[in-house]
């Protein structure tokens, strides 16, 4: 099994070499670096707006492409949260915290090359994990079956909102709940009975979800990004002259520790980089030599939240392929990204199209070898595009958030469904509603649905058949797990603060 | 700042409100879509089309009477939607962002794309957006006239979509 997939792999590899591909790459590598760095744009909303592109190639082309982008992105976001003190994207909030002080100091290419070379390593041992655990969470998701499947889909959104939302989790779970309202409507699975669909023969299909995202993500961003005027004043680069294997192998031990964490956060479903770049980042804190010394500018700052919200790409794509359920909202929309192309990530994925998953290893590879390469040739125009006022860029982002929810099925209902979200996404985020759970549950509603109503109509309506199986009673426990966490808290700490 | 909160608790109130309103309209439209398939035997209780909108809206209007609960005992009460917090959310100058930016893809949407081809109305509709955000110079005319036939190059030439008139 795994020597066919090494074999599968290597080959790939090879292919993903040509000059088409790996122009492909490279091109997506630039672009989610760029995308990655300008603060407001996030992986999410880079996914988006480059999935509709990604119908004219073949498939393997737009997976490179789309992976591509969210390595690229994950590092981008490391560039102005060192030389403006903006984070990026929401990964690299906790990169600021030693990365700007450091850039005071004149460190900033220093400490750009760790972030760079860290964010590689970090994507590297994702990746391993990838490899290694696909097959045999894929073995065991065989046996699902429809109870599990309820179960995985209710975990997916329980969990997210959970952690999204760790103050007061019940916004996480009422984010989870719309998500699976939004994604109820449409002709349902069972009697092809229309839902909330208000007659409009758009809505059969149900939310074009590509279109949401953009909406969803785009529009608060454009307007946070217009609100908040500020000077934008990036400090000057320095001299790049640490002896970057040398600092590698001396922190390796904590490097594949931070790693690891990055990995296990981004398996978890919707959670995702963010919160692995802030664990990785107090787990530093709390265990290296220099922890007492953060915040001051030191270098294992920037290095424990960037090998983490990498190494979380290959967590999150992980249960996104083998399970269907995706570990971070990037994630969830790289997951609607490959349904379009007609691939159906899930349980029966490594059995229907069993190149898949190679395919996508070395993808990852050849993204981790291009951050670096291309992270280097861009970082000093980076400086230089961070300059560009938010109106002018605003302007570019609005333009392509609406061509590109126009051309998913050449429609203007679409760019009507962009602008709705766009409404609701800018209402959740000025309530404090994480965006997460509500992804999540619109990738999820439907599995939950179909396999709740299947599971009764097999049972003949006893509930009995949800928890007499070991693998439900697995997933059970796992969700009262996550349940237990958030309660134990809220018992210890006596007010109650929205 | 205390008063801010409670403006904010109280947002919290009428969001909640908001979505328990929603769910009672899924709940009746759930029972409404099922009762007469179950009654002509196309489906039964257990698989009926409305089963998961109904769980869905229930919980939700749990959690959301729990939100209300905690909220109101933060402090948050309905009385202070005339707040002058509330007023500078509506008027302050975010909320003229929000307006300018819906107002504008509206007006590039409905007004532009039905009368003029698409690089015409995505150029207008940029130069209008940098201009109302007092951005202009002989570069945003440039970026403008650039983004608009790139885009009409690549949606249009390479990936052939019919770029909307």
């Amino acid at each position: 099994m795994f020597w066919d997939q090494f074999v599968h792999f290597g080959s790939y590899f090879l292919q993903l070499m040509s000059p088409t591909n790996l122009g492909l790459q490279v091109l997506g590598t630039a672009l989610g670096i760029i995308i990655g760095t300008l603060p407001g744009l996030n992986a999410t909303l880079g996914i988006a707006l480059l999935t509709p592109v990604t119908f004219a190639v073949p498939t393997q082309n737009a997976i490179a492409l789309l992976m591509a982008l969210y390595i690229g992105v994950m590092f981008g976001g490391s560039i102005s949260a060192i030389l403006i003190n903006i984070p990026g994207t929401g990964s690299a909030v906790a990169t600021l915290f030693d990365g700007y002080p450091l850039a005071k100091k004149g460190l900033a290419a220093n400490a750009i090359m760790i972030s760079r070379w860290t964010s590689a390593v970090g994507t590297f041992y994702g990746l391993l994990a990838f490899l290694l655990l696909a097959p045999l969470l894929g073995m065991i998701a065989v046996n699902f079956a429809s109870p599990e499947y309820f179960w995985l889909g209710i975990m997916g959104v329980f969990v997210c909102g959970s952690f999204s939302s760790p103050e007061m989790p019940v916004r996480g779970w009422i984010g989870g709940l719309i998500g699976m309202l939004i994604a109820f409507v449409g002709i349902e699975d069972i009697q092809a009975v229309p839902r909330f669909t208000f007659g409009r023969p758009e809505l059969f299909s149900g939310v074009e979800l590509i279109s949401a995202m953009m909406g969803f993500f785009g529009i608060p961003a454009i307007i946070s990004a217009l609100s908040t005027r500020q000077e934008v004043y990036a400090e000057n680069l320095g001299k790049q002259d640490i002896p970057i294997w040398r600092y590698l192998r001396k922190e390796n031990y904590h490097i594949f520790r931070w790693s690891m964490i990055g990995v296990w956060i981004g398996a978890l479903p919707g959670v995702g980089e963010n919160v692995a770049a802030f664990l990785a980042y107090a787990d530093a804190k709390k265990h290296h030599p220099d922890g007492p010394k953060f915040g001051t500018g030191v270098y294992a700052g920037v290095a424990a939240p960037e090998t983490a919200n990498n190494s979380a790409i290959g967590g999150a794509v992980l249960p996104m392929l083998t399970l269907g359920v995706p570990g971070s909202p990037p994630a969830a929309v790289l997951m609607g990204a490959l349904m379009l192309h007609g691939l159906r990530p899930g349980p029966l994925l490594p059995t229907e199209r069993p190149e898949i998953i190679p395919q996508i290893g070395a993808t990852i590879l050849v993204g981790t070898i291009l951050t670096v390469i291309v992270g280097a040739i861009l970082t000093k125009p980076m400086v230089k595009i961070l300059k560009i006022r938010q109106e002018i860029l605003m302007a570019i982002v609005a333009v392509l958030v609406v061509i590109g929810s126009y051309s998913m099925k050449t429609s203007i209902f679409d760019v009507q469904v962009m602008l709705l979200f766009g409404v609701i996404g800018y209402c959740c985020d000025k309530l404090g509603y994480n965006a997460a759970p509500i992804v999540i549950g619109i990738i999820l509603g439907s599995l939950v649905d179909f396999n709740l109503r299947r599971t009764l109509i097999i049972n003949a309506g006893s509930i009995v058949g949800f928890f007499n199986r070991p693998l439900s009673v697995a997933l059970i426990c796992l969700i009262l797990l996550s349940a237990a966490g958030p309660v134990l808290k809220k018992i210890r700490k006596p007010k109650v603060e929205l | 700042m205390e008063t801010d909160r409670k403006a904010w608790y109280m947002c919290h109130i009428l969001f909640s409100i908001a979505l328990i309103m929603v769910s009672i309209y899924i709940i009746i439209d759930s029972l409404k879509m099922s009762i007469p398939l179950i009654e002509k035997g196309q489906a039964t209780i257990l698989d009926m089309p409305g089963l998961s909108p109904m769980i869905c809206s229930l919980l939700l209007i749990i959690l959301s009477l729990v939100v209300i609960v905690s909220a109101w005992r933060s402090g948050g009460t309905l009385k202070h939607l005339a707040s002058p917090e509330v007023r500078k959310a509506l008027i302050g100058r975010e909320a003229i962002v929000v307006y300018k930016v819906f107002a504008l893809l509206l007006l590039y949407v409905y007004l532009l794309w039905p009368f003029l081809p698409y690089w015409a109305s995505t150029f207008l509709f940029m130069v209008v957006f940098m201009l109302s955000f007092r951005v202009f110079s002989w570069k945003t005319i440039l970026i403008s006239i650039s983004t608009a036939l790139l885009l009409m190059v690549i949606f249009g030439n390479l990936f052939g979509i019919n770029l909307p008139k």
